[in-house]
């Protein structure tokens, strides 16, 4: 069995995308199954306020964590934590601007919060797998 | 006599106006390169890093690399929306790639130095702080400009 197949950063990635982005989504199905048959959700539809972007401020906050307690030079530490800080807020802020925008009835392009939330997560949550990957290599080196 | 028909009126192009989204997911593209070349190269890749960041090439080659970057991101975006790349914002744009590299391969200089009189047997750990650090440089080099640029447009509105 390849080494990296036991690694830790690769249940980490699965168990967010199970529980953070798959389980609400087959939760929406299942309701729309049982109550609404012409529904089909779409996870664009279920995300489409931003909330991914939330969810990964979230993620964002649990890897400066591990940063923080990794055996990485204080200013390595420091530029990591900035760059995943910086990143999981501007996703979290388009689920604010979505918000604002919605509740002050003011212009509002849904599938541009999408497109936005998205993305940005993306980056969250690919910064956030390289960077547990890399802390996994350092365990390795340091023990 | 009648009069001659009037020249159509050039169509005047707007000026582009970056979404931090644009850039996010070229800097996620390239965040999941690297961590697959770690994955798949896990010796060979972080030492052809090291070796590059011993003799000096590391920190221009990936100014050259996050600029062409920058660069297609920022030209694409501006074909896409068909609207007119501004110079300022391309000038400012590529000065803020090469700030944010240079100042970031300054700081891990520093720490390279630290750990190499300090530690007994430097190599391997020296070698995952320059793979870590020149990971989180090169996504710096793509997002952080556009966030300055992005927040330079919206708060002054600039024609950048």
């Amino acid at each position: 069995m390849p080494e990296w197949i036991t690694a830790k950063w690769l249940w980490w990635a699965g168990l967010y995308l199970a529980l953070g982005v798959l389980l609400p989504w087959s939760m929406t199905r299942s309701w729309a199954r049982r109550r609404h048959k012409d529904f089909k959700p779409t996870p664009s539809r279920l995300f489409r306020r931003g909330e991914l972007g939330l969810l990964s401020l979230l993620l964002a906050l649990s890897v400066i964590w591990d940063l923080q307690r990794s055996g990485f030079s204080p200013p390595m530490v420091a530029v990591g934590s900035v760059l995943l800080a910086m990143s999981g807020i501007m996703a979290a802020s388009v689920w604010v601007e979505t918000y604002c925008r919605e509740a002050t009835n003011s212009q509002l392009d849904l599938r541009r919060s999408w497109v936005a939330s998205r993305n940005l997560s993306l980056l969250v949550f690919s910064i956030s797998i390289v960077t547990e990957v890399l802390l996994d290599r350092l365990t390795k080196v340091v023990h | 006599m009648s009069a001659p028909a009037p020249a159509p009126a050039p169509t005047q192009r707007r000026m582009l106006r970056i979404r931090l989204s644009d850039p996010a997911a070229a800097a996620a593209y390239v965040s999941l390169l690297f961590g697959m070349l770690v994955l798949i190269f896990p010796v060979s890749f972080p030492r052809l890093l090291a070796d590059s960041w011993f003799t000096g090439r590391l920190t221009p080659a990936l100014i050259v690399i996050a600029g062409l970057l920058n660069a297609g991101v920022y030209l694409r975006v501006a074909h896409l929306r068909s609207a007119k790349p501004g110079l300022a914002g391309s000038a400012i744009l590529g000065m803020l790639t090469a700030l944010t590299l240079v100042g970031l391969m300054l700081l891990e200089s520093q720490v390279v130095r630290a750990q190499i009189s300090h530690v007994s047997n430097p190599q391997p750990y020296v070698t995952e702080e320059i793979l870590a650090h020149t990971y989180f440089g090169l996504i710096s080099g793509l997002f952080i400009p556009y966030l300055f640029l992005r927040f330079a447009q919206s708060l002054k509105r600039l024609p950048l």
